[in-house]
């Protein structure tokens, strides 16, 4: 099971971490900003998701998969 | 890597319109007409028509309240001034288009088979919605 997020501001804008299965297109349109990067450390041996422009390490690990799963995760926690 | 998509909610969906007028103002159940061809709106001093309105004029109000839908397929509220002053302006808007844009997504999610696991109402008024996606 995969569980996405949504936030309605309070003017009414809608933001997401972009998925094609959120209705996104139907409410109007959309802008969209890169949120991250994922790159592999070869030196440690682990995946690295970070934040684009602050550079905050969001997620890191062995699979690349899990990485982005919590990537998402923690973007979504800061809608 | 992930991307944050924003959208500038545009208010086309007349079931979703209709539904957030209702839920907004409960008192406007089943008074809310939709004429797609266009129906006068009484309180103007030009004739107006609208394609969904709300007969708040013979409730006290200084006007109806209604919708236009526009060649581009978005409806424009027409409402008089002070009216719209006296339902709190802009923060009424605002509620109107969270509350429509809630509606677009909950209708969609059920459209598309996709579960709504929670709705939450935050504290600045925003709203966090959960869908299950696959």
């Amino acid at each position: 099971m995969t569980a996405r997020v949504v936030v309605i501001d309070p003017d009414g804008r809608v933001r997401a971490v972009y998925s094609d299965k959120l209705p996104l297109r139907s409410l109007g349109p959309l802008s969209v900003e890169r949120a991250s990067s994922v790159e592999f450390d070869t030196v440690r041996q682990v995946w690295r998701a970070t934040e684009v422009g602050t550079g905050r390490v969001l997620a890191e690990g062995p699979s690349r998969d899990a990485v982005i799963a919590r990537e998402v995760e923690t973007l979504e926690e800061h809608l | 890597m992930s991307h944050i998509a924003q959208v500038e909610t545009e208010i086309r969906d007349l079931n979703a319109l209709v539904a957030a007028l209702e839920e907004i103002n409960p008192a406007w159940k089943e008074q809310v007409i939709v004429d797609t061809n266009g129906t006068t709106l009484h309180g103007y001093a030009e004739d107006r028509q609208a394609n969904v309105v709300i007969r708040t004029r013979s409730k006290g109000s200084f006007g109806d309240i209604g919708f236009l839908r526009t060649e581009s397929g978005k409806y424009r509220l027409i409402v008089d001034d002070l009216d719209l002053q006296h339902m709190g302006g802009k923060s009424w808007i605002d509620r109107l288009t969270r509350t429509y844009a809630k509606h677009v997504i909950l209708d969609e999610a059920e459209r598309s088979g996709q579960e709504v696991l929670s709705e939450e109402t935050r504290a600045d008024g925003s709203i966090k919605i959960m869908i299950e996606v696959d």
